[in-house]
């Protein structure tokens, strides 16, 4: 382990040594004048630049950051209407801020603020308001009942969505810049009273303990945030739906929102939030409750289907009943390879249908669904590539971990169900159960912003099953989960 | 955020898992050996010295205060007499640990898998062990619960039987054709060893006395799951029959037929191994901590890596399951001076304080 650390430490060194320099930060430091400004936006030919000789004012913006009616209304007319004598008067307005040094204007420009060169000084107006995606229906989290609005990739818009749902003081909002040379707007959203102040400064001191020079959306964020940046599991869950984010929010976690993502970071996350969806909170209680353990046994399914036909074709023959195992054997006996190629054949098969199915047009898209599923379904098995029953295994294992509402966890149980085959390939049903010991063990040491990453199971929180394991109704929700450490514990109580 | 401590409801199950084992398989055969008629009123009977063991456990905690019991050891015994005991516990809790793995992979190898070795299902036992116990006592304790649940699973698998039980393979006599009672006695006392290392989770538990009950929970479920397993196995096969199965419990599960799938015996023995690790993983946490308070300044997890590997290499020594039962012979005396020498030096050590305080 320590070689290991020496050597990551000897690599950051020389990337250390190679970045002395920050990139995103303006080089100039001589005096504020428009030839520096225009000389550190040298080549930049979207950089627009306005003269108004009358008032010997010159305007620098970018147009595509800038809300035109803004510009127009606060900073064009009135300029074009004055006089010389009136400049004085005009910049004593609000929306005239004195600039100061040639880093500062070369930020304020970026940001989509407007620079003005006047003989008195250097002024920025903030017209910040480039084109922005419409409230839509979130790709990834499809919703049946409920709310269907969905995060986008601004970040005024997706607070706006947050405010509108929680109108509360309570709800108080953090803001940190990431990235040296994207400058992404972070903001880290908390309920004062409810969330645990613990977790708000560590948070706060993660993200701004991040060293990283582009950060370009909100899952990228919770890789440089996370606990255990190596584990295979998602330590942070992430959401799309502002209605998913609000109720975390009220069961006392942090919200965190980066601009230029449609996902929401909530922190702490447990294992078992992988599971459940908004949809069971709309749905009558013994119906979610249905829903959520058939996610569970899904997972079940998607880890072991496969594993165990490798397991069991391998070396357990004597598990298999008379009448299944005539078949069987009769499927087998065609396909040339051992169970364990056969299965890693087929996994890879649907794993690269998947993976082409997902970043095709939709139309294509279908065609290769189509496609596949003749390959995998009959002529494969004709073909004595494979057994019959594999196909039904392997299938039922897809289908299974698509059950998992959380994309980035069904991944990585995607990812485990490979471990645990080449496992039971080599070793049977005692690679598998090693397998499945060292999947539990790795889970256990796993913690999300601190707090453990299987509660309520491990540690044992018994009064949390109920919105865990299963949705209980309403009337039982009494206490925030225990994973928060709220200080105000009572879910319908908010303290003076 | 706040550092951890182990819930008592999580010592309660850790006892429990690390009490049972490959020792369930076999234990309806020995009590029959044994005792012969009705054996498993003396897996009640033998419930009562271990009940008063764990209340000597338990008193070294109250009188201690919530001390460690290296703490307690060090402040009234000198430390020229303690290094001999550490390397003596130390060293017999690491064997029992090895041991546990080399009789669980043994008897793996028998019924599965004969032509693998079992050192390279030792060493892959070996790795999962090693991976556990470095995570720490908290962590293991939260890996346990998942364990424990799984396992538990197989419960109401042993109701499917209770229709094949009868009551006339049962007799109206205690204790007839048996073995040896002092023997049996001693066997039976092994089977429930695994309670006596709560001893060393004093520091890690919650604070308060609270949690010294559940040691007795985790004990009451370990008795309850034994009684269950042997007196089925008594009604369904019966005590003559007994002493000649070796593995009595996969031969009951043997008979069970599912539609999909049969003969799930081996299967079942295979996710034992999920309480093989907690067990031998609990002895060698043990023994890792009883040498690293004889060299503190190495790190704890490279304590554990030597113990690992020195025990490894004598694994290799025992070639047959009689050899490792005749080990296990042995490492029971060790296991029962930790169990009552332990706590009674501690209980002398804190006389020695005690009468040092009042001097001064």
């Amino acid at each position: 382990m320590s070689i290991f650390k020496k050597i990551t430490q000897m690599f950051s060194a020389s990337k250390n040594q190679q970045e002395q320099a920050p990139q995103g930060t303006p080089q100039t430091s001589g005096p504020l004048t428009l030839d520096s400004i225009l000389q550190e936006f040298k080549d930049c030919s979207d950089l627009t630049r306005y003269s108004i000789p009358q008032l010997e004012a010159e305007l620098l913006y970018f147009e595509h950051q800038v809300n035109l009616q803004i510009y127009e209304r606060d900073v064009l007319r009135p300029l074009l209407n004055i006089r010389k004598e009136e400049l004085d008067d005009l910049l004593r307005q609000s929306q005239f801020v004195a600039a100061s040094n040639p880093a500062g204007t070369v930020n304020g420009i970026l940001k989509g603020e407007i620079a003005l060169f006047i003989p008195q000084g250097v002024y920025l107006i903030d017209a910040y308001g480039p084109e922005k995606r419409t409230i839509e229906q979130s790709q990834s989290e499809s919703a049946i009942n409920g709310p269907h609005d969905a995060f986008n990739e601004t970040l005024d818009t997706n607070l706006s969505l947050i405010r509108q749902k929680f109108k509360s003081n309570r709800l108080k909002v953090r803001q940190f810049q990431v990235g040296e040379l994207t400058k992404t707007k972070v903001c880290l959203l908390y309920i004062d009273g409810v969330a645990s102040m613990e977790y708000v400064d560590e948070m706060a001191r993660r993200i701004e303990a991040i060293e990283f020079n582009s950060l370009y959306d909100a899952t990228m964020l919770t890789q440089m945030i996370e606990d255990f940046p190596n584990s295979l599991f998602p330590l942070f869950q992430t959401s799309e739906r502002p209605d998913i984010t609000i109720s975390k929010l009220s069961e006392g976690k942090i919200i965190v929102i980066a601009d230029q993502s449609p996902s929401a970071i909530i922190a702490p996350s447990s294992f078992f939030e992988f599971f459940t969806t908004p949809d069971d909170y709309y749905n009558r209680w013994a119906v979610g409750t249905a829903l959520r353990l058939l996610r569970y046994l899904a997972f079940l399914i998607t880890i072991s289907m496969t594993s165990l036909y490798v397991a069991i074709t391998t070396y357990h023959y004597e598990m298999i009943p008379e009448n299944l195992l005539v078949s069987l054997t009769e499927s087998r006996s065609r396909v040339p390879f051992p169970p364990i190629i056969e299965a890693l054949l087929m996994e890879t098969t649907i794993e690269m249908l998947r993976e082409a199915g997902a970043r095709l047009p939709t139309k294509i898209g279908q065609t290769i669904g189509i496609v596949g599923g003749i390959v995998i379904g009959t002529a494969a098995v004709e073909a004595g590539f494979t057994s019959n029953i594999l196909i039904i295994s392997v299938a039922m294992s897809a289908i299974a971990s698509f059950v998992v509402p959380s994309y980035i966890m069904s991944g990585s149980i995607r990812l485990i169900r490979f471990g645990l085959i080449i496992l039971s390939g080599m070793l049977g049903n005692f690679g598998f159960v090693t397998g499945i010991a060292l999947m539990i063990i790795h889970l256990s040491k796993l913690t999300s912003l601190g707090a453990p990453y299987t509660i309520p199971a491990a540690p044992i929180r018994p009064v949390d099953w109920k919105d865990i394991f299963i949705r209980g109704p309403f009337w039982s929700f009494s206490q925030r989960p225990s994973q928060s450490a709220s200080p105000n514990k009572n879910i319908n109580k908010m303290k003076k | 955020m706040s550092h951890e401590k182990l819930h008592r409801f999580h010592i309660a199950l850790l006892i429990f898992n690390t009490q049972t084992g490959v020792v369930l398989f076999i234990l309806p055969r020995t009590v029959a050996t044994y005792f012969g008629t009705n054996g498993w009123i003396a897996l009640i009977l033998m419930f009562i010295p271990i009940t008063l063991n764990i209340v000597l456990i338990t008193s070294v905690y109250r009188l201690g205060r919530g001390a460690s019991i290296f703490t307690i050891l060090k402040s009234g015994i000198p430390r020229f007499l303690l290094i001999p005991i550490y390397l003596v516990i130390g060293s017999a809790l690491a064997m029992v640990g090895c041991m546990v793995i080399k009789q669980y992979v043994m008897i793996y190898q028998l019924l599965i898998f004969p032509q693998t070795s079992d050192i390279i299902m030792k060493l892959v036992v070996d790795i999962l062990v090693f991976l556990l116990v470095t995570k720490g006592i908290y962590n293991m304790s939260k890996a346990n619960l998942f364990f424990v649940f799984l396992l538990i699973t197989m419960v109401p698998l042993s109701f499917i039987f209770m229709r094949d039980f009868d009551l006339t393979r049962m007799s109206p006599f205690i204790f007839k054709e048996g073995k040896g009672f002092a023997q049996g006695s001693i066997k039976v006392f092994g089977a429930y060893m695994g309670y006596e290392l709560s001893i060393f989770l004093f520091p890690y538990a919650e604070k308060g006395k609270k949690w010294l009950k559940y040691i007795h929970l985790g004990n009451s479920l370990t008795i309850f799951i034994y009684l269950m397993v042997t007196v089925i196995c008594y009604g369904f096969f019966n005590y003559r029959e007994l002493p000649h199965l070796s593995f009595p419990l996969l031969d009951m599960f043997g008979y069970l037929h599912f539609p999909f799938v049969e003969r799930v015996q081996n299967f079942l023995y295979s996710f034992f191994l999920l309480s093989i690790i907690i067990t031998s993983g609990m002895y060698y946490w043990s023994s890792q901590a009883v040498f690293t308070e004889l060299i503190p300044r190495l790190p704890w997890k490279w304590v554990l890596f030597l113990v690992m590997a020195s025990t490894f290499f004598v694994s290799n020594i025992p070639k047959s399951l009689i050899e490792v039962e005749k080990w296990f012979g042995v490492l029971i005396y060790f296991q029962l001076g930790v169990a009552i020498g332990l706590p009674l030096l501690a209980l002398v050590a804190l006389l020695v304080q005690k009468g040092r305080n009042n001097h001064a």
